[in-house]
């Protein structure tokens, strides 16, 4: 099931890319994550604007009212946020509906191209199986070479007059992911959602770059080009929310 | 009540983040991480010896005991899955994923570390290949290593290079190696300098080793096509188009050529046209090369089944499969003890099937 709607539609389009892109796995990976980043903007809108709509109200007075009135009885207050969101015509898991189509989405995404990159015999068995008849299987196995890196392996940086290795693409995921989390989850007035955020900005990019720096550089590139693609909708977004209403 | 719900909150950003990472990674990093094959079996008499995981080992069959195993103390970074090559005085050549190529020389229950060679830059998948007093190991770095069996030293100037991975041992006749590679080419070469006497492009990945005849080689490829090539100059002589991508080696007997392919389907072909004879559907997908004994052909599917069939006509011989646990992508080996089907992700690392009943137990467990 997972195989038939996720995995196989997504290894065979990433092939068909790597075939047009003249077997660079690298650009294949790139492209592929902008046109899924694409595909899916219609949540990733819907989610950011919840967030945003969700950040309006907590900083309404109404609400900061409530919060203080209400501080010792969270029951009564919940029951209160409730009428707040029914009143303002707010959906409070609007935000989430988008989230959770986009989950698959990304661990399709990811497995896809680590099952397409196949570095072990199981994993070339088993890729044989996932291939749609008129897929070419001359394009198997895909040049993993992209720039300095082999993309089934983890990414180092080897230069000649240091004595240690670069893991440049772990460093770039980190501070890609910590900027994309900082883009897409602007200041709460809400204590507690502020508290997340931070938690948010501090555990995304440590785990990220621990996978980059432990995986395959393959899926490494993937983030990379996932969070640069997250921090330009980010940027848009937020542009779109500051701009005056004409 | 309240005083529950704020930790709880807390714990929610770190609780997704960890499950979102199991989900990430859960089905693939094993593979990236750690290496991941089937097990590596070579049989020698009445001792198997198994690369799988962390060790290799040498089992006495009658007894089902370890013999010995190396290393003394597992390492999870160095992993072995290569069949294991065995020499005329005892020397075991064994190659790891961590590029390294080790002859050893058991003692008893202890084993000596005669030599290592770590010049290949990627890891050993296809199994070393012994001949007189030289070892032949593929590397996936794309290089065919000809070492001195006594000092592990180069042989040839310098190794042989594909364009792509080696994963698959090289077979050796008259003084001709000839060798397979991910890189979809056929290569015939010198067996004393290494060189290069002629290459045939397949247009798709050849996993196994090439199968031999007087005259003709043999390969089946990704794309699902059996070649026969021309052994002296590397020419197309025929070419068959199964139903799904093949894997497996084909066994040659007498005229008649025997593989299977991953859409599970065994074949019979007659090896001087390249005409079918018969075809049977398998229970699963099969990545092994099928085995002769007496006059059954027997095919091991990736779903836990040994199938047999008469050579003559490819009736089944019995009435079902053999079953096993686990996945079975590893050729099988006759020997006294029955066929050894070594098994991955299972109870059991190789089992012994009765071949003339389809009887299975477990011969070899795990370490």
């Amino acid at each position: 099931m997972w195989n038939t709607i996720i995995l196989e539609p997504m290894i065979n389009s990433l092939l068909y890319i790597y075939s047009l892109l003249g077997h660079n796995f690298g650009w294949a990976i790139i492209i592929f994550t902008a046109l899924v980043r694409l595909i899916t903007l219609p949540l990733t809108i819907q989610q950011m604007r919840s967030t945003m709509v969700m950040q309006e109200i907590q900083g309404s007075d109404r609400y900061k009212k409530m919060q203080e009135k209400y501080k010792k009885d969270k029951q009564k207050l919940s029951e209160e946020q409730m009428k707040l969101f029914k009143d303002v015509g707010y959906n409070p898991m609007s935000g989430c509906v988008g989230l959770i189509i986009q989950f698959p989405i990304i661990i399709g995404l990811y497995q896809s191209v680590i099952r397409t990159l196949a570095a072990t015999p199981v994993q070339l068995f088993d890729l044989s199986k996932l291939l749609y008849p008129f897929t070419s299987a001359s394009l198997i196995p895909v040049n993993s070479q992209f720039l300095w890196m082999n993309l089934g392996q983890p990414e180092r940086l080897v230069l000649d007059f240091l004595p240690f290795a670069i893991p440049v693409l772990t460093i770039l995921v980190v501070i890609t992911t910590y900027l994309q989390t900082k883009l897409t989850t602007p200041a709460s007035p809400d204590a507690q959602s502020q508290s997340m955020t931070k938690m948010m900005g501090l555990y995304m990019p440590l785990l990220l770059g621990y996978f980059a720096y432990s995986l395959a550089s393959g899926l490494a590139l993937y983030f990379f080009a996932s969070n640069l693609l997250g921090i330009l909708q980010g940027y848009i977004m937020r542009r779109i929310r500051e701009r005056p209403a004409s | 009540m309240s005083k529950a719900t704020i930790p709880l909150k807390k714990l929610f950003l770190p609780i997704i983040l960890g499950l979102s990472a199991l989900l990430l990674v859960g089905c693939s990093s094993r593979s990236i991480m750690a290496a991941s094959s089937w097990p590596g079996l070579t049989v020698d008499e009445d001792i198997a010896y198994l690369a799988f995981n962390e060790y290799v080992r040498a089992v006495d069959l009658s007894s089902g005991r370890d013999i010995w195993s190396y290393p003394p103390e597992a390492d999870d970074k160095i992993t072995f899955y290569a069949p294991p090559a065995i020499g005329q005085d005892g020397i075991v050549v064994i190659g790891g994923y961590n590029n390294e190529v080790l002859a050893l020389m058991p003692n008893n229950s202890f084993v000596n570390v005669l030599w290592s060679f770590e010049e290949a830059t990627d890891r050993i998948i296809g199994g070393p290949v012994i001949v007189d007093n030289m070892v032949l190991v593929p590397s996936a770095d794309g290089r065919l290593y000809a070492l001195d069996l006594e000092t592990g030293k180069p042989v040839w100037d310098k190794p042989f290079e594909a364009q792509h991975a080696l994963w698959s041992s090289p077979k050796i006749q008259d003084d001709r190696i000839y060798l397979t590679s991910l890189d979809h080419h056929i290569y015939a070469l010198d067996l004393e300098t290494g060189r290069e006497i002629w290459q045939a492009n397949l247009s798709s990945t050849i996993s196994d080793s090439p199968s031999l005849t007087e005259d003709l080689v043999f390969a089946g490829t990704f794309e699902g096509i059996m070649f026969a090539l021309d052994k002296s100059h590397g020419e197309i002589v025929w070419q068959f188009k199964a139903d799904g991508a093949i894997w497996g080696s084909p066994v040659i007997l007498d005229s008649v050529g025997f593989f299977a392919d991953v859409s599970g389907t065994a074949y019979a072909l007659d090896i001087a046209s390249g005409k079918e004879l018969w075809r049977e559907e398998l229970p699963g997908s099969s990545a092994a090369s099928p085995t002769i004994l007496e006059d059954r052909v027997y095919f091991i599917s990736e779903t836990g089944e040994v199938t047999a069939f008469l050579l003559e006509n490819g009736d089944p011989v019995w009435p079902s499969s053999a079953n096993m646990e686990g996945r079975l992508l590893a050729d099988a080996i006759p020997t006294d003890f029955g066929l050894l089907v070594p098994a991955m992700e299972s109870e059991c690392v190789v089992f012994s099937v009765d071949p003339s009943t389809g009887a299975a137990r477990c011969i070899i467990e795990p370490k």
